[in-house]
C-alpha cells in the first residue's frame, strides 16, 4: 500500500520474452499486454524476426478487487447506505455531516473487528490470515486518518483543536491508559517497582492526561515526601486552556508564563533533582527541547507525541494555524531520529501529515492510492464536498474543480462495482449521484449485467422498473426471447417477446407457432394462447395466431357457425400471412362441406375471392421461385403440409365453395310462406 | 415485558440472500435459529444463529444473528423449506436438495441428504433453473422454467410423480393446499390447480390473476393460501396488487387490492394468527395486513346459523376497508426478497442491500 513501491506483476508469454511487451489501458482497472518489438519511423516495414515463430497472446491485467471478500462487501453494502441517506438527506445540517461521518467510522470499526475474527478463526499460516492482515492495517489508517479529518474538518462546531488531538492520540496510543487503568483499579501500593510504572505516567503527561497522572503519582511509595508534593502542588495548580473556559487567552497565557517560569526556575534550583523521572516530566511540561528530543527517540512514528507537545506550548493553536507547528515539530523529531525525517514516513503518517498541514491536494492524492479500491477517497471526498471543507488550492474558485473530483470519483467506483459480480446493484445507487454521464453509463452497465435465466432477467427489470428505465426492460425481454428460442422454449419465448412489446420479436416468435402448425397440424402451448387476452393486440401476427386459435377453439367444440364467421372474418383482415393462406383456405373446406349449410352465399364469395386473389397468385409465385432457384430458398414454403399438393387444394376448394354457394342460394332466396 | 416496542436489528451479510426461513424449536419458545439461501455468483444456505450482541451498550441486549455453518449449493437458491428442526429442502439451480441440520454440538454442520439434479431441462437438454418449491407432509413439489412439475417423497427420497407440460411459460411460485392438490403461478400472471392422485396431467382449474391495465403483463410472483380457510389462495403479482381466489367459486376472483407499487415478492400468513398478513415488495417495502373479522348479524333469528363469520378476504370491493395495513419496513430501496414468521412475533426478512432484519413484537 505504500504510495512509491512499484508493483510487479509478472507476464509469462514466449513472444514477449524475446521482443518485449507493450499495454494500453482499456479502463482505469484495466490493461492489455501483448507481445511488441518498437518501431521506429526508421525501421523497415517488414515482418519482425518474430513473426510466426511463436503464438501471440493478449493479457489483460487488472487490479486486484479486494471489496467483494466476504468481510469487506459488508462494509460496501452498509457504506453504500449511508452514502444514498446523505445525498437524499432534506435538512443538511452540520450535526448531520458529523453523524454521518461517524456511522462511515462505525462501519469502518466494524469491519476491523470483522476482519479480527475472521484472522482469529483461520488457520494462522494461510494466504487468508495474510489477507485479512493486510486488510487490517488498510482499514486501520482509513479509520485513523477519517477520524482526524473528521474533527478538524467536518465537525464545524467543534472550536478546540488541540484536545480534539489528544483525544484522537490517546485513542491511537492507548497503552499508557490502558496500563493506568490496570495499576489504578488494583490499587498497588508498590506500583513503582513495575518496570512500566514511569513509561506510563509519562505516556499520560505527553496525552495531557494530567489528572490521571496525578492519580498514578499518589500510588508511589515515596508519595509523601516532599518532591512530590511539591510535583503534585504544581501539577494542580497548572492552568488549563479551555476554549469555552472563562479565561481569555491574553489573560491565560500571562498565567501560564507566570506558572512555568516559577517550575523552570524551581528545576533549575534543583527541587526536583532528587527524583530524575519527576524532573522529566516538569521539563517536558515547560517544553524543554532536550527533554522531548529524548521522549521522540522512542516514540513509533512522528505524530505520536505532536498533539502532547502542543498542549503544552501551544494549547490554543487553530487548525489553519497548525502547518508551521508540524514543520518545525517535523524536523526536531527526525533529527532526534536521526533520519532525514520525510523521507522515511510510512504512508499512514504521510496521510497524517497532509492533513495537519491542510493539505489536501496532497491527502486526497495520496489515499488514492490505498489498495482499497478507491472506497475511501470516494467516501471521504463526497463527504467533504457536501460540507463544502474541501480545498484543492488557496488560490480562487475551487469549486468546479472540487465537484468534478467528486463526480469523477464516484463515477469510477459505480461504474466499478457495476462491473463485479453482483455488486452492480450498489454501484447503480453510486452512478446515480455522479454526473449525467453516470446516468448515461448507468443505462449501459446495466444492459451488460449477465443474465442466466429467468430469475435474474426479473431482478434486473425490477431494480430497472424502479429506476424508471423502460428501454432496459425492453431490452432484457429480447435478450431473453432470444434465449427462449434457442432453448426451444418457445412458450417462454412468446411470454417474453409480448413484454418487449416488440413487433418483430412477436411476429418472429408467432411464426414459430404458425410454421409448427402448418408442419404438424398442431397448436403448441395452448394453455399460453388462451391466456394472452387484450395483450394480443401488440402485434398484428401475435393478434392473428390468437384469433385463429380461437377459431380452433370453436370448431373443436362444435361451434361451427361461430367457427365460420371467425374464419371469414379472418380472411378479410388483412393480417394472415402470406405462407399461411393454404392452410386457412384448407380450413375452410370441412365447413363448407359440412352437412348442415352453415356459410352464406356472400361469405362464400369472399371465400372465392381470396382463393383467387390471394392462393393462386401465391402458388404461381412459388411454383416460379421453384424453377429459379432449386434448394436454398424454400425454408418456410417448403413446411406446408398441403404445400405438396396446390393444385389438389385449389381444385378441392373450388368444388367445395361451388356446393355450398348452390346450396345456400337456393336456402337464401326460398319463400317461405 | 414492553410488547408493543417494535425492535427491528439489522445486520449486514455480505451477500445477497433471496430467501430465509426459521427453523422452529420444539419448545414454544421464539425460534433462534434461521436459514438464509443466497443469490450470488457462488451460492450456499446458512445456518445463522441468535446471539447477545456483545458490543451493546444495553441493559437488555439485542440478539444479532451469527452464521454457524453452511452448505454450498449450485445456482441461485430459489426455494427454502423446512420440513421440522432437523430438515429442510432447498432449490436451487436445476434442482432440490434434503438437508439435514447435525445438531451435535461439536460439530453442529449441515448435512446434504439427497440432490436430485437437473430435475428441470428444456428440450434442448440444457438445464432450466428450479424456480421454487413446496412441502406437504412427506411431498416435496418443485417447478421450474421448463413448466415442469416434479413431486418428490422425503421419506424414500425418490421421484414420486411428474407433470411433464404443467406449464408452457415459466412457473414463479408453488403451493400445496392439500396432500394432493397443488397451486402454481407463472409468469403470464395464470395459477393453475392441479390433482396429484388422479393422475391427471393437466391442470384442473386455472385462474387468471387480476391486473390495472389489461395489455400490461403481470405475472403471478407468489402464493399464500389462508392457514385455517384453505380454499382462500392469495396470489402477489408484478405489479404490486394481491388477487383473492376463494376455490369454492373458482369462476372469478373473489377480490382484487391493489397494494405495494412494485411487484410483490413474498406473501406470508402469520402460522398461528390467520388474521395477520406480512406483504414484501422490491422497492424495499414490507406492510402488515390486519383482517377484522366481519360477523354479518343475521336479518332473521331463525336462520340455521345464528352467526356466520366472512372471512374479509372475500369480500371483493370492500376488502380492503376490512383490513387494516401498516408499515413495518419502508424506505430500503432495494428489493426485500423474502419474510417469515415465527409463531409468536418475530419476523426475518432479507434484503437486496444485503441486509437481514429481524423484527420483534411486530404484532
Amino acid at each position: 500500500m505504500s504510495g512509491n513501491e512499484e508493483n510487479v506483476c509478472v507476464v509469462a508469454d514466449k513472444l514477449s520474452e524475446m521482443c518485449g511487451l507493450t499495454g494500453k489501458f482499456i479502463t482505469n482497472e484495466l490493461i492489455s499486454v501483448h507481445g511488441f518489438q518498437p518501431v521506429l519511423s526508421t525501421s523497415r516495414d517488414v515482418p519482425t524476426k518474430f513473426a510466426n515463430t511463436s503464438e501471440v497472446n493478449v493479457f489483460h491485467i487488472s487490479q486486484a478487487f479486494a471489496l467483494d471478500d466476504s468481510v469487506l462487501r459488508g462494509l460496501v453494502s452498509e457504506s453504500s447506505s449511508i452514502f444514498y441517506n446523505l445525498q437524499t438527506a432534506k435538512d443538511k445540517t452540520s450535526e448531520f455531516y458529523l453523524h454521518t461521518s461517524r456511522s462511515y467510522r462505525s462501519a469502518i470499526r466494524a469491519t476491523l473487528n470483522k476482519l479480527r475474527e475472521a484472522i482469529d478463526d483461520e488457520d494462522s499460516n494461510s494466504d487468508d490470515v495474510k489477507k485479512y492482515e493486510n486488510f487490517v492495517t488498510i482499514f486501520y489508517s482509513i479509520e485513523c486518518s477519517w477520524h482526524l479529518c473528521e474533527f478538524l474538518l467536518i465537525d464545524s462546531s467543534s472550536i478546540s483543536t488541540v484536545p480534539n488531538l489528544l483525544e484522537w492520540t490517546k485513542f491511537h496510543f492507548p497503552s499508557p491508559s490502558q496500563n493506568a487503568a490496570e495499576m489504578l483499579i488494583n490499587l498497588d501500593r508498590d506500583v513503582d517497582v513495575r518496570s512500566n510504572y514511569w513509561v506510563t505516567v509519562k505516556g499520560l503527561i505527553l496525552q495531557g492526561q494530567i489528572d490521571i497522572a496525578r492519580a498514578l503519582l499518589k500510588l508511589h511509595s515515596s508519595s509523601e515526601t516532599m518532591t512530590f508534593q511539591l510535583a503534585e502542588k504544581d501539577l494542580q495548580s497548572m492552568p488549563i486552556f479551555s476554549s469555552h473556559g472563562g479565561l481569555s487567552l491574553q489573560k491565560f497565557r500571562s498565567q501560564w508564563s507566570y506558572w512555568s517560569t516559577t517550575l523552570i526556575s524551581k528545576i533549575d534550583s534543583g527541587l526536583y533533582s532528587t527524583e530524575p523521572d519527576l524532573e522529566d516530566i516538569m521539563k517536558l511540561i515547560t517544553g524543554d527541547k532536550a527533554t522531548w528530543m529524548e521522549v521522540c527517540k522512542d516514540s513509533n512514528c512522528w505524530y505520536e507525541h505532536f498533539a502532547g507537545f502542543l498542549f503544552f506550548t501551544q494549547p490554543s493553536a487553530k487548525y489553519f494555524e497548525l502547518g508551521a507547528s508540524v514543520n518545525s515539530w517535523l524536523s526536531q523529531w527526525a533529527s532526534s531520529k536521526g533520519s532525514s525525517g520525510f523521507t522515511n514516513l510510512n504512508h499512514l503518517e504521510r496521510m497524517v501529515l497532509a492533513v495537519l498541514k491542510n493539505d489536501m491536494a496532497e491527502f486526497i492524492h495520496s489515499i488514492q492510492d490505498i489498495a482499497d479500491n478507491k472506497w475511501f477517497v470516494v467516501h471521504l471526498t463526497d463527504l467533504l464536498v457536501h460540507c463544502d471543507q474541501l480545498r484543492m488550492s488557496n488560490e480562487g474558485d475551487n469549486t468546479s474543480l472540487v465537484i468534478a473530483l467528486r463526480e469523477n470519483l464516484i463515477y469510477d467506483y459505480g461504474a466499478m462495482l457495476m462491473s463485479r459480480g453482483s455488486l452492480w446493484e450498489i454501484g447503480m445507487d453510486y452512478l446515480e449521484f455522479s454526473s449525467s454521464e453516470g446516468l448515461g453509463a448507468r443505462e449501459i452497465l446495466l444492459q451488460r449485467i449477465p443474465i442466466k435465466n429467468d430469475l435474474q432477467a426479473t431482478n434486473v427489470i425490477a431494480v430497472a422498473r424502479r429506476h424508471g428505465l423502460a428501454a432496459i426492460e425492453q431490452d432484457i425481454c429480447r435478450v431473453m426471447v432470444k434465449r427462449s428460442m434457442s432453448l426451444h422454449n418457445y412458450g417462454n419465448a412468446l411470454e417474453w417477446a409480448i413484454r418487449s412489446r416488440d413487433n418483430i420479436y412477436v411476429t418472429k416468435v408467432a411464426n414459430v407457432f404458425l410454421f409448427h402448425y402448418c408442419k404438424t397440424g398442431k397448436m403448441l402451448h395452448k394453455d399460453l394462447l388462451a391466456h394472452v387476452g387484450a395483450k394480443m393486440f401488440i402485434s398484428p401476427r401475435l393478434l392473428f395466431l390468437v384469433k385463429y386459435f380461437d377459431f380452433h377453439r370453436y370448431f373443436s367444440s362444435r361451434a361451427l357457425a361461430q367457427a365460420a364467421e371467425l374464419l371469414v372474418n379472418l380472411l378479410d383482415s388483412k393480417i394472415i400471412p402470406e405462407f399461411f393462406w393454404p392452410s386457412l383456405l384448407a380450413d375452410a373446406i370441412p365447413l363448407l362441406e359440412h352437412n348442415e349449410p352453415i356459410i352464406p352465399s356472400k361469405e362464400t364469395y369472399i371465400i372465392m375471392h381470396h382463393l383467387e386473389s390471394n392462393l393462386i397468385p401465391f402458388i404461381e409465385k412459388k411454383n416460379r421461385q421453384r424453377e429459379n432457384i432449386n434448394t436454398d430458398h424454400g425454408d418456410d414454403i417448403e413446411l406446408n403440409l398441403i404445400d405438396g399438393y396446390p393444385d389438389d387444394l385449389v381444385q378441392l376448394l373450388r368444388l367445395a365453395c361451388a356446393r355450398n354457394l348452390s346450396r345456400a342460394m337456393i336456402i337464401e332466396n326460398t319463400l317461405i310462406h | 415485558m414492553n410488547e408493543t416496542i417494535v425492535k427491528i436489528n439489522s445486520s449486514f451479510v455480505s451477500e445477497r440472500i433471496n430467501k430465509v426461513r426459521f427453523v422452529e424449536t420444539e419448545s414454544s419458545q421464539e425460534p433462534d435459529m434461521f436459514l438464509s439461501g443466497s443469490s450470488d455468483n457462488k451460492n450456499n444456505v446458512k445456518l445463522w444463529k441468535l446471539i447477545r450482541n456483545e458490543f451493546s451498550d444495553e441493559m437488555e441486549s439485542e440478539l444479532v444473528p451469527k452464521a454457524f455453518t453452511k452448505i454450498s449449493v449450485d445456482g441461485e437458491v430459489t426455494g427454502l423449506e423446512v420440513v421440522d428442526h432437523n430438515n429442510f429442502v432447498v432449490s436451487s439451480g436445476s434442482g432440490i436438495s434434503f438437508v439435514w441440520i447435525n445438531r451435535d454440538i461439536e460439530r453442529n454442520n449441515l448435512r446434504e441428504n439427497k440432490r436430485f439434479k437437473n430435475l428441470h431441462k428444456f428440450k434442448t437438454g440444457d438445464s432450466a433453473l428450479c424456480t421454487g418449491v413446496a412441502l406437504y407432509d412427506d411431498s416435496v413439489c418443485s417447478i421450474g422454467e421448463d413448466g415442469k412439475i416434479a413431486v418428490l417423497s422425503l421419506t424414500s427420497q425418490k421421484l414420486s410423480a411428474e407433470i411433464e407440460k404443467a406449464d408452457s411459460v415459466t412457473q414463479t411460485a408453488v403451493k400445496f393446499i392439500s396432500y394432493k392438490e397443488l397451486i402454481t403461478g407463472n409468469r403470464l400472471g395464470i395459477m393453475k390447480s392441479f390433482d396429484l392422485r388422479s393422475g391427471l396431467k393437466e391442470a384442473t382449474a386455472t385462474f387468471a390473476i387480476s391486473c390495472e391495465d389489461e395489455k400490461k403483463s403481470n405475472g403471478v410472483t407468489c402464493i399464500a393460501y389462508h392457514p385455517t380457510q384453505q380454499h382462500i389462495i392469495l396470489g402477489g403479482s408484478e405489479e404490486g396488487s394481491i388477487t383473492v381466489y376463494d376455490l369454492r367459486q373458482p369462476s372469478y376472483p373473489a377480490s382484487y387490492l391493489s397494494a405495494h407499487d412494485h411487484a410483490i415478492t413474498e406473501l406470508m400468513f402469520h402460522p398461528t394468527q390467520p388474521d395477520k398478513l406480512f406483504s414484501t415488495s422490491t422497492n424495499g417495502e414490507m406492510w402488515k395486513w390486519t383482517q377484522n373479522m366481519i360477523q354479518t348479524i343475521p336479518q332473521d333469528f331463525e336462520a340455521k346459523t345464528p352467526l356466520e363469520t366472512v372471512n374479509s378476504w372475500l369480500n371483493g370491493e370492500r376488502a380492503k376497508k376490512n383490513v387494516q395495513i401498516s408499515t413495518v419496513l419502508s424506505g430500503l430501496r432495494k428489493s426485500i426478497t423474502s419474510v417469515d414468521c415465527s409463531k409468536q412475533s418475530r419476523l426475518v426478512c432479507s434484503c437486496n442491500n444485503e441486509a437481514i432484519y429481524l423484527i420483534d413484537n411486530v404484532y
